[in-house]
């Protein structure tokens, strides 16, 4: 992480992840609901995003005022090489070797940026990457 | 997260969904390279005494390390709450009471002296 980070940005950093605000997310083997620093309140925050609140008359799950709506839902893609939490939760999971997470890894960033050339490992289904790349604004 | 950073620096993420701070480490380093660092001094005759505070790297450290073989070479001080998981091998260790280690610790905390105790 630390080393990572040191690659990426030139120091090393603290990251905070905001699930609350995320509307899909992509976890690569990282079980942030249970294992990264801080997974109490990403559970939480992450769990939030699950409950739908709406202001429809007669629910009793409207929402606090310190609350806002929320009509939608997250949606969870996970890639991991081992069961955990976080895969228990997901709404789409792919089992990988720990030693093809960087080869799952590579695929999705090419498929951002529109190179190619790294090999998807066998059991991952080239639509599941789709879906992961497909953007909620661009079906 | 080496993988993970260019995705939400290309999906603009920074600062939305994900957000870098300072480290909250005093010495931010890569903790595994300081071990193995330790390890080559202990190793060279470089370190005569080594104070532990807290934890069990004999335990801990990864095996290939051996570390606690390595460390009959120098003078150990441990200083921890686990006397079970104290390194045998230190010449002396200081026990450090336990968070939980004061009677009544897993109880409520008393907030009013309860009139028994007051006579």
């Amino acid at each position: 992480m630390r080393e990572g980070a040191k690659i990426a940005l030139g120091s090393p950093v603290n990251t905070l992840y905001h699930f609350e605000k995320a509307d899909r997310i992509l976890s690569l083997d990282a079980d942030f609901l249970q294992s990264l620093p801080g997974h109490l309140r990403y559970s939480r925050k992450f769990a939030d995003r699950r409950r739908v609140r709406t202001k429809d008359v007669g629910r009793t799950d409207q929402p606090k005022p310190e609350q806002p709506a929320n009509e939608t839902m997250n949606r969870l893609y996970v890639v991991e090489s081992t069961a955990t939490i976080t895969g228990a939760m997901a709404d789409h999971r792919v089992p990988v070797r720990a030693s093809q997470i960087e080869a799952v890894a590579r695929v999705i960033a090419e498929k951002l940026s529109g190179w190619s050339g790294t090999a998807l490992p066998a059991n991952v289904p080239a639509a599941w990457i789709d879906a992961v790349r497909q953007r909620p604004d661009r079906p | 997260m080496r993988l993970s950073m260019p995705f939400n620096a290309a999906l603009g993420n920074v600062n939305q969904t994900v957000t870098y701070t300072d480290p909250i480490e005093v010495n931010p380093e890569n903790q595994l390279e300081s071990l193995k660092a330790l390890m080559a001094e202990i190793k060279n005759g470089q370190v005569k005494t080594l104070l532990m505070l807290g934890g069990n790297p004999a335990y801990t450290a990864p095996s290939d390390m051996d570390f606690g073989n390595a460390i009959n070479a120098c003078r150990c001080v441990s200083i921890s709450a686990s006397s079970m998981m104290r390194l045998r091998r230190c010449a002396s260790g200081i026990c450090r009471r336990h968070i939980l280690w004061r009677p009544g610790a897993m109880r409520a905390p008393m907030t009013a002296r309860s009139p028994s105790f007051s006579r």
